[in-house]
């Protein structure tokens, strides 16, 4: 028999060997299945701690940067302390309103930290916060006496009898050498990267710069402590036990039992004591001779700490009955006791804030803004709108003029405290060290870079010049043009009171900036025409009030918006642009290089942001509302792309070499009653600055104000004059109501772009990182949460591409099986053997 | 053991939970040989088939297969074995190239002699027109057909066939007969049937198994000559002409046959009036007395319709086998 | 390995023989892409969000992959047990692993033509917008990989019976425990379930995947799965040699 058997040479048969201990037996086959199974668990188990991952995101971003490698690698023997919470929530609220999921931030937390750790090789050490160590009490309480920022959940538990939201922390703190920071809430995953690596280069900033002041800050320190320890003395010896002390302290007439008398006994009994801690702060004050004039914080804390000195002073008076009015008068004695250490307290917060900053300023860059031509100019004014004896004075007059002061006053107040707010916010509480600039003043010293925001004003010859000077020098000149007001289905100031608002004004006019004038010697072009598109757009929000059965609604509609054109090309080797996706910009112009500089060598020109091919650039008028302008557009030639943001970076010429340089003007003093400022001229500092006709410099300018709008007195009471105010007319009712309308302008305005703010407040704060040399950063905010949009699609479009995808799948599934079924058969009829 | 053992399996016990389906079956086949596995339903013909392919394990016993144990390398036994399962299951949606493309691929055949050897066994089994159908739309026997030639592909030392005609009409039982006999020329084949006829015809050996015991093993002869002590007749005679063929006459015919010499029982089986009217007898004798029951209806003038010698029926074998068993 | 080949060739076949393949490749395709673009209540979509991105595929992907994977695998096994052509294919020169392979490698030829069938959304969304590609290759092979580890549950409830529907129903009951009643479970089960079994969650390990991330872990994890379902499958298959 031919023993012809393929199947049978061993070597093709490689399980053949094991077959026969798996086969036929139940106990070896038990075997295998359970050692499969527990290999399976051990594996899970041992690589639960392993990091081996591959960041397929094409920006990495999951990976840490090279420049938080760098970072980490940089420092040597940091100690990272987490706190988090053992028992995490579900979900959080978060600002104006909706919750957001905690699922898998812990981990991911836990995980980024140790990705640090890991690749800092040793320099980086973690440690995490242990939950109840004796005498430290639970995470919570460690987080928040470490300055960590506490969360509640969404849901409120049920402890005991009443409903309690429980407190969370998660977060960490740095410590390196004698510096230390904070990450107080890690809940934004996208940025966390960003947070950790900026707080491992402050640290490093931080510490160097802090060797060079050591002094100062030591001078500083001692005048914080020596407040301290009178406050917290004061305190504890003022500290009335009785708890019926609440509310009405020192109305109280119950003689001996009133909580101000006991107040004031306790405080006496310690005088003496109280008496020496606390002159300790005048010491201490006496002693800080190196910290005086030197910094805003140092200052800032000496002042506040005067004003407390002054304030213990005059308690330790009463205490020791040494005060006149007070002598024999214990119950007036007592409640002004009960005020001044109330008042106490609350200078010790001032300057316990003060010394925070000071301690957090070393190495850090300051950023002017430019204020004085309704620009975005995030600071209160400086002075008040009346001057408080020119207001009463109006009031005498007239009633109805009293009113108007008043009314034109809290505008101006509401003015004032969106503008801190949005400083705040937006920049000191991210770090950020933010100065005004005035017009018409020089730049000080400690600015490191210049962002002029949207002046809708033109700038003076004298500011031109110190822009021009500080750009020569070398510095950053960041400038952000808004070269139109735009008002789309605004408030129009409605012709009586008794008139219905209605939201149907709108308009376009330039705004009053010489930026192009300004920008015409360095080479910069930036054009008139505004920049729309008719595909790569943003949406706008437009309210629409409503009347339904006698009550006014607001309605809210989203369109696709011609004037919000969404950059789509971005030069790749610019960090600002490196990893941008999208960038919506509303009503743009644009900005070029000239021909000559674009010629010029030794410049380097980026464009940074481009609009898409479908833009174009007109001048208006045009039409304004979005159905018509989108009709506009598509009969409209696209021009584009248009330049929306440029780079210059080179040796710049200044633009008043051979020129009269310019004299500072006049500063008019509105308030007589306040003091003459310092002429900062005079100070030697200034003095020793002299005309600088070149220098290498670097110049951003994007031709859009990213929606972010400035709010200023001279946008909003447009046309105040006080010397106007003396005299009542119903001219200046209907300017009241203008002011009015302009106030509510801005909101509506800031509505209908609020949801591109998010990615353009994250350029803006890139553009701050940048021009104080963080590009790292700019860098590893930039790959962190950027959205990716889709263009804008006629309505028909989004369908036809639904369907399209809907059916493709499927209709190309059916139709490969149809043809697979075709050419079997053939295949299967043409068979031979 | 001869040296020809070409399958040797010795002890076979398969238990399935309570039920013993085999209980001690032990035979060896030779070389070139073609045995016949016989036995009634559920006598443990297919289980024996099972543990010889390997498909299921014994109990206890072993299988060996040209001196390979089946128990410790299954996938070198597999590869010497062809083999075609009881009912013919195939994959009914393949065509039949495909098919035997399939299993040939399966069983390592490298791809150019595996074209040339499915031509070679489609036309061995006569699958010639066949083989771009699909497997579904072919007859009983076609399939038949197929499931040899998926068997055959590797040209295997041993094919083992569970039932291979069961099932089909009797025109396709001959020819997969008269295909079985051609292929016993050059391979050993085990074949599983209950039909006595078919292994008298095809098998050289027969192995009979009752109720999971091998109750008989050797050449069909030899066995019926085990079996055969007695001859069973069947006679066939008109009514003689004019006679009442009312049961007293054939009641007459009977007692006379009873007292024939050697004729050791008798029975009438069979009367009816159409076409003819006739009776039929079945007899037991001692011996075969065909000659003396010709010469007597001659002699007592009936005409005889039919006379011959009964076959053993599977029946009968088992009967006198077990009782040969108990006795 | 060839004949593990020779037999991921025949399944994937017989799967586009048969039509089942084409409904529920087709049912997948519609099924997704409809909760891709509308969420799973229907009122999400996903143009007025207008962001380039492939995530709700990803996060809705595996729901519609757990009913319909135990569909394609469900007939297996449980057919040739049903047929008798199982007694063939065992009785071939190969090993019950190989066979178990072989049946998933086949199966798996099934989920990556219907993957590669869901490419049109990522070309859709490329047509009109930048979605992150890494990203995007992250997701598919998050998907792969979850693919695999439902096919070899479907491939493992297949080998318990021969009956086609019981297959497919336990199959599916098992894909959709793994894939999230854990969660709802441990829910219910503890307060703060312990790790180990919050890990055990398929969803739990898909995360880092539509993230565009590929962590050893979540691989591992599904690979395991995958393992001990084959192992599983050879034990059921040789279980005919003890029952």
């Amino acid at each position: 028999m031919a023993p012809n058997i393929p199947g049978s040479s061993p070597s093709n048969l490689p399980a053949a060997g094991k077959a026969k201990s798996s086969r036929g037996n139940r106990a070896d086959a038990l075997v295998t299945l359970l050692a499969t199974i527990g290999i399976a668990v051990v594996l899970n188990a041992l690589l639960t701690q392993s990091n081996v991952r591959a960041d397929l995101t094409e920006q990495g971003i999951h990976t840490l940067s090279p420049a938080s490698v760098k970072a980490a690698t940089d420092l040597e023997g940091v100690t990272i302390t987490a706190y988090i919470s053992k028992k995490l929530p579900e979900t959080v609220p978060v600002p104006g309103g909706g919750k957001m999921a905690l699922k898998g931030i812990e981990r991911a937390f836990r995980d980024k930290l140790e990705e640090y750790a890991a690749a800092s090789g040793g320099k980086v050490k973690l440690i995490y916060a242990e939950d109840n160590n004796p005498g430290i009490g639970t995470i919570e309480e460690q987080a928040e006496a470490a300055k960590l920022e506490p969360f509640s959940s969404s849901e409120a538990q049920l402890a005991g009898s009443e409903l309690k939201f429980a407190r969370y922390a998660m977060g960490a703190t740095f410590h390196y050498q004698t510096v230390h920071e904070v990450l107080p809430k890690a809940l934004q995953l996208g940025f966390l990267e960003f947070e950790i690596t900026k707080i491992l280069l402050r640290l490093k900033e931080k510490h160097e710069a802090a060797q060079v002041q050591k002094e100062p800050l030591a001078q500083g320190k001692a005048v914080f402590e020596a407040v301290k320890a009178c406050t917290e003395l004061v305190q504890k010896k003022g500290k009335v036990e009785d708890a019926k002390d609440e509310g009405a302290a020192g109305l109280s007439l119950k003689g001996s039992t009133d909580p101000t008398q006991k107040r004031l006994e306790g405080l006496q009994a310690a005088k003496e004591d109280i008496a020496k801690t606390c002159g300790q702060v005048a010491t201490a004050l006496s002693a800080a001779t190196k910290l005086r004039g030197k910094s805003q914080f140092g200052d800032q804390l000496l002042t506040n700490a005067e004003q407390f000195k002054s304030i213990s002073d005059e308690l330790l008076q009463y205490i020791s009955g040494k005060a006149e009015e007070a002598k024999d008068k214990p119950k007036q004695a007592a409640m002004a006791v009960t005020q001044l250490s109330s008042m106490l307290e609350e200078f010790f917060r001032e300057v316990d804030r003060a010394h925070t900053n000071l301690a957090d300023s070393p190495g850090r860059k300051v950023v002017g803004f430019l204020c004085g031509h309704d620009e975005f100019c995030p600071f209160a004014e400086q002075e008040p709108l009346f001057p408080e004896q020119a207001a009463m004075m109006m009031g005498q007059n007239n009633p109805m003029m009293k009113q108007i002061v008043q009314a034109a006053t809290q505008i101006a107040q509401g003015i004032d405290d969106t503008n801190s707010r949005i400083g705040d916010n937006l920049f000191t509480r991210r770090g950020y060290s933010i100065r005004r600039v005035a017009a018409d003043e020089p730049i000080p010293a400690e600015i490191s870079a210049l962002i002029v925001y949207a002046p809708r004003r033109a700038l003076s010859e004298y500011t031109s010049y110190q822009l021009d000077q500080f750009l020569v020098a070398g510095k950053p000149v960041v400038l952000f043009a808004q070269e139109w007001d735009a008002a789309v289905m605004n408030m129009a100031p409605a012709e009586d009171l008794a008139q219905e608002m209605r939201l149907d004004y709108t308009n376009i006019a330039p705004s009053g900036s010489n930026l192009q004038d300004w920008l015409r010697p360095y080479g910069v072009d930036l054009k008139r025409e505004l920049t729309m598109d008719s595909k790569h757009v943003e949406n706008i929000k437009l309210m629409k009030l409503v009347n339904r059965g006698g009550l006014q609604f607001q309605t809210q509609q989203d369109f696709p918006y011609a004037l919000i054109p969404v950059a789509t090309k971005f030069d790749r080797s610019h960090p600002l642009s490196k990893s941008l996706e999208s960038l919506p910009l509303p009503y743009p112009t644009s900005v070029e290089p000239s021909a000559e500089l674009a010629k010029d060598s030794r410049f380097e020109v980026v464009k940074i942001l481009q609009s898409s091919e479908s833009s174009l650039k007109k001048t208006p008028p045009l039409p304004l509302l979005p159905p018509a302008l989108k009709e506009w557009v598509l009969k409209e030639q696209p021009t584009g792309p248009h330049t929306l943001a440029l780079y210059v970076r080179g040796p710049f010429k200044s633009a008043f070499s051979g020129k009269e340089l310019p004299k500072r003007p006049e500063k008019q003093q509105t308030d007589p009653s306040r003091p003459p400022e310092k002429v900062s001229a005079n100070d030697p500092e200034m003095q020793k600055r002299t005309f600088k006709s070149e220098g290498a410099g670097k110049l951003l300018v994007v031709a859009s104000n990213l929606g972010i709008e400035g709010l200023s007195r001279g946008a909003v009471l447009k046309g105040f004059d006080m010397s106007k105010m003396a005299q009542f007319s119903a001219e200046i009712i209907k300017e009241y109501q203008g002011w009015n309308a302009n106030f509510q302008n801005w909101q509506i305005r800031i509505g209908q772009v609020s949801h591109l703010l998010g990615d353009n407040l994250q350029f803006l704060t890139n553009v701050i990182d940048w021009s104080t040399s963080h590009e790292a950063l700019v860098e590893i905010r930039s790959k962190g949460d950027s959205r990716r949009p889709l263009q804008q699609l006629q309505d028909g479009e989004a369908k036809n591409l639904r369907i399209g995808a809907l059916l493709a799948g499927p209709l190309l599934l059916i139709a490969a099986g149809l043809l697979r079924w075709r050419l079997r058969k053939s295949r299967h009829a043409a068979l031979r053997v | 053991m001869s040296a020809n053992t070409v399958i040797r399996v010795s002890n076979l016990v398969k238990q399935y939970d309570t039920k013993t389906a085999l209980d001690g079956v032990s035979f060896d086949v030779h070389g070139g040989e073609i045995l016949g596995l016989l036995g009634p339903n559920g006598a443990g013909k297919s289980t024996t088939m099972k543990i010889l392919t390997t498909y299921l394990t014994a109990t206890s016993g072993e299988v060996s297969v040209d001196g390979i144990d089946a128990n410790s390398d299954p996938v070198k036994v597999r590869a010497m074995l062809g083999y075609l399962p009881e009912s013919t299951p195939l994959y009914a949606d393949m065509v039949v190239y495909d098919y035997l493309h399939y299993v040939g691929s399966m069983r390592n055949f490298a791809k150019a002699d595996l074209h040339k050897r499915i031509a070679e066994v489609v036309r061995m089994v006569g699958l010639q027109e066949y083989v771009g159908f699909q497997i579904a739309n072919l007859s009983k026997g076609y399939k038949q057909r197929v499931g040899l030639a998926q068997a055959l592909l590797h040209n295997p030392k041993v094919l083992i066939l569970d039932e291979p005609t069961s099932g089909l009409d009797p025109n396709q039982i001959v020819e997969i007969r008269n295909l079985i006999r051609e292929l016993g020329s050059n391979h050993t084949i085990i074949l599983s049937s209950h039909n006595l006829a078919e292994v008298r015809q095809i098998c050289d050996r027969v192995v009979i198994i009752h109720r999971g015991k091998v109750v008989a093993d050797g050449t069909l002869d030899e066995l019926e000559g085990r079996v055969a002590a007695t001859h069973r007749i069947l006679l066939g005679v008109q009514a003689p002409a004019g006679k009442e063929t009312g049961g007293q006459a054939a009641a007459d015919l009977l007692s006379s046959l009873k007292a024939l010499p050697s004729v050791l029982s008798a029975q009438l089986s069979h009367q009816s009036q159409a076409p003819v009217p006739h009776a039929t007898y079945e007899l037991e004798a001692s011996s075969d007395i065909r000659g003396e029951l010709f010469r007597w209806a001659e002699a007592k003038g009936h005409t005889l319709l039919e006379l011959r010698r009964k076959d053993l029926d599977l029946e009968g074998i088992f009967q006198s086998l077990t009782q040969d068993a108990q006795a | 390995m060839n004949a593990v080949l020779t037999l991921a060739r025949r399944e994937l076949a017989a799967t586009f023989d048969s039509p089942i393949a084409y409904i529920a490749g087709a049912v997948f395709l519609v099924v997704t892409g409809l909760l891709f673009f509308f969420g799973h209540d229907g009122t999400a979509d996903f143009f007025a969000a207008r962001e380039a991105t492939l995530r709700p595929l990803f996060e809705y992907a595996p729901w519609v992959m757990a009913v319909i994977l135990p569909a394609v695998t469900m007939r297996l096994v449980a057919e040739e047990k049903k047929s008798g052509t199982l007694e063939l294919l065992v009785t071939l020169p190969i090993t019950d692993l190989q066979i178990v392979m072989g049946k998933l490698l086949g199966a798996i030829g099934f989920l990556a033509v219907t993957l590669a069938a869901t490419l049109v959304f990522p070309i859709a969304v490329a047509t009109i917008g930048h979605p992150d590609l890494g990203a995007v290759a992250g997701g598919y092979v998050g998907l792969l990989l979850i693919g695999v580890a439902f096919l070899s549950l479907g491939l493992l409830t297949s080998t318990w019976t021969h009956n086609q529907i019981i297959a497919f129903i336990v199959g599916l009951l098992l894909c959709v425990f793994f894939w999230t009643a854990t969660d709802a479970l441990l829910k219910v089960a503890f307060d703060r379930p312990p790790l180990a079994l919050q890990l055990l969650s398929f969803k739990t390990q898909f995360d880092d995947f539509t993230k565009g991330v590929v962590d050893l872990r979540n691989v591992v994890y599904f690979l395991s799965v995958s393992a001990v379902a084959v192992i599983g499958s050879v034990y059921s298959l040789q279980s005919r040699h003890w029952k």
